[in-house]
This record gives structure tokens, sequence and C-alpha cells, in this order.
């Protein structure tokens, strides 16, 4: 291998390499340093995928690919945490937690449209037109209103759910105003 | 040119800053999460569903349902703790029809409530939004919304 090909830097640090006798040649230097960032692909998720539509050296055990997501997830790589876990659910369709991560990671299911009736369309119309006419007289206070009519306003989240109770499906808006 | 999708529904949205340190509007929808009806904050360079903590208590979304273990998420410059979820939310029309579709949530952990900001919750785009048809007409601040099925 030639050298002088290589930035003069680069070229210093593979003879040093050599010197030190970590590695008996250039080749064997470059081959380490490609090794390493091959690894630091697959590991940050822009590894090119291979003809299989696979990245190569993935893990291959259920606990592995489980350990992988977890590390791609903490570490903000959600897309090849999605990746890691949609193949490894269909790999190994009794594992329990490799179903779960592939159930809560997969793409979000396509939009289906949910009938309405005239008076819930109005009731969360009057809602919208509440919240555009009375914002900034509510700044900093948790308010829940139903159909237009402010049922209970406060700073505390806890004052106003204690005032209007279980909130899930009554279709009161429950929100903070900032 | 004119763009045509397929509209399921339409809503105003708000269009007002998100906490009291911010002068800077964002587009404030009224959503439902698993049938809790709330406002979130559309952030298209965001992930997932940020779950309000306080309004996570609400859903009563036991540790049991979620993906282990606890993972951090990086939001407005702090790790917040917690766990992924598989949530179904209900975008609310005015006009048309409601549209409900499942997506991955974040729901901080019980512990991090105090240390939550001002911020709603927010509607991300990668695992969130992203199989939603959706336009914005910033003029009669309408947000259209459709399926891609």
């Amino acid at each position: 291998m030639n050298l002088n090909e290589l930035p003069r830097d680069l070229a210093q640090f593979v003879q040093q390499e050599i010197a030190q006798g970590k590695y008996q040649s250039a080749e064997e230097v470059i081959s380490a340093a490609l090794r390493l960032l091959r690894e630091h692909e697959v590991q940050s998720g822009n590894g090119q995928s291979s003809a299989n539509g696979h990245h190569d050296a993935l893990p291959c055990s259920a606990e592995e690919i489980v350990a992988a997501i977890t590390k791609a997830l903490a570490s903000g790589h959600h897309a090849f945490a999605r990746q890691l876990a949609m193949d490894g659910a269909q790999q190994y369709p009794d594992h329990d937690a490799l179903q779960k991560y592939g159930r809560i990671l997969a793409p979000p299911t396509v939009g289906k449209p949910m009938p309405t009736t005239p008076e819930a369309r109005a009731a969360f119309k009057a809602n919208n037109a509440w919240l555009k006419a009375h914002w900034q007289a509510y700044r900093g206070n948790w308010i829940a209103l139903q159909a237009g009519l402010l049922l209970h306003a406060s700073p505390s989240f806890d004052d106003v759910v204690a005032h209007v109770g279980d909130v899930c499906g009554r279709d009161i808006l429950l929100t903070k105003i900032n | 040119m004119a763009l045509t999708f397929a509209v399921t529904g339409a809503t105003s949205y708000q269009y007002r800053p998100a906490t009291p340190q911010e002068n800077t509007p964002r587009v404030v929808l009224a959503i439902a999460i698993e049938g809790i009806v709330t406002e979130a904050i559309v952030d298209t360079g965001g992930v997932y569903l940020l779950c309000h903590p306080r309004l996570a208590r609400q859903l009563d979304r036991d540790a049991s349902q979620a993906v282990s273990p606890v993972i951090e998420l990086l939001f407005r410059g702090v790790f917040l703790q917690g766990r992924l979820h598989r949530l179904f939310l209900t975008l609310l029309a005015e006009v048309g029809e409601n549209l409900g579709f499942e997506a991955t949530a974040f729901v901080p952990e019980p512990h991090e409530e105090e240390g939550w900001s001002d911020m709603p919750s927010i509607l991300g785009f990668y695992g969130c939004l992203e199989r939603i048809r959706m336009a914005i007409d910033p003029v009669t601040e309408t947000f259209y919304f459709g399926s891609t099925g």
C-alpha cells in the first residue's frame, strides 16, 4: 500500500502503529480502521443495508436483539430500533418481549375515520372557539371545558380533576393553558 | 398547481405559545389520547407522542403494558425517563369525521412530573403522525387531515 496517497497525518499514524508493533503492515492498520468504521456505522444506525435489506453484523439471538433495541433507543436511533424490533418480532414469533417491541415500535396504524355526531362536532367546535377567545385570561391554569362551557380552572391539575372527576370518554377537554 | 388529497376531517387549531417562556406561537391541536380530550402541539421534527406526565397518570397505564426497560429521551435539552407504549389517538373534527390511529407514545415516569416543563403533550412525526395526510391553512388556522389507507 502506498501511504503517500493518504493525508500526511493519517500516513504518519499508520507508520506509528506499525512502528509500535501493533500491526505488521499498512494493510492491517487500514483493515482494522475500516472494521471500526463499519461497527460504528451499524451501531449508529447509519449502516448500509446489504442485499437482503438487513444491516451487517445484526444480532442473532432474541436476547441480543432486545439488547440492541434498548441500546438504539437509548442513543436516539429510533428508526434502527424499529427495524430491529420489526425484524426480531418476525424472526421470533414466540418471544414475548420481541413481540411487544414489534407491536409498540411498529409504524403508526393507518388512520381510520370514526363516525362523529353533529352534536359532538358542535361541542368540539365550541371548545375551540372558547379557547381562541379566552386563552390569554387563563394562562397558567389547567382548565376543563365541555361543549364550550368552562367547568373548572385552577393552576393545580389535581384540583381540576377533583372537580370534574374522571375525564376519560366524557368529551371534557383537559389542558394547561400557558 | 392544485394540490388535492382526500380529507377525512378538519379542525381549527390554536396558534399560540406553548409555554410562558416562549413568544413563538405553535400549532396546538385538540386531540383525544385513549379517550381523554386534551391539547397537543404539532412538532414535525419530534418523535412519538410525548404524553404530558399528569395526563399519563389519568391514562392508568401500568409498566407491564410498555416495552421495558425505562429509556431516556432527550427533551428540550433534558433527558427524561419514561417508557414506550402503544396508544390510541384521535384527531378530532369540527367538520367531517374524526380520525383514529395507534401510535408509539413516550410516557414519562411518575417522578418526572415535577421536572416536566410547561409544555403540553407533543405530536411528533416519526412514530406518530407519519401515516396521516395533513395540511395547514394558516389563513383560516385550519388543520386538515386524512387517512393514507
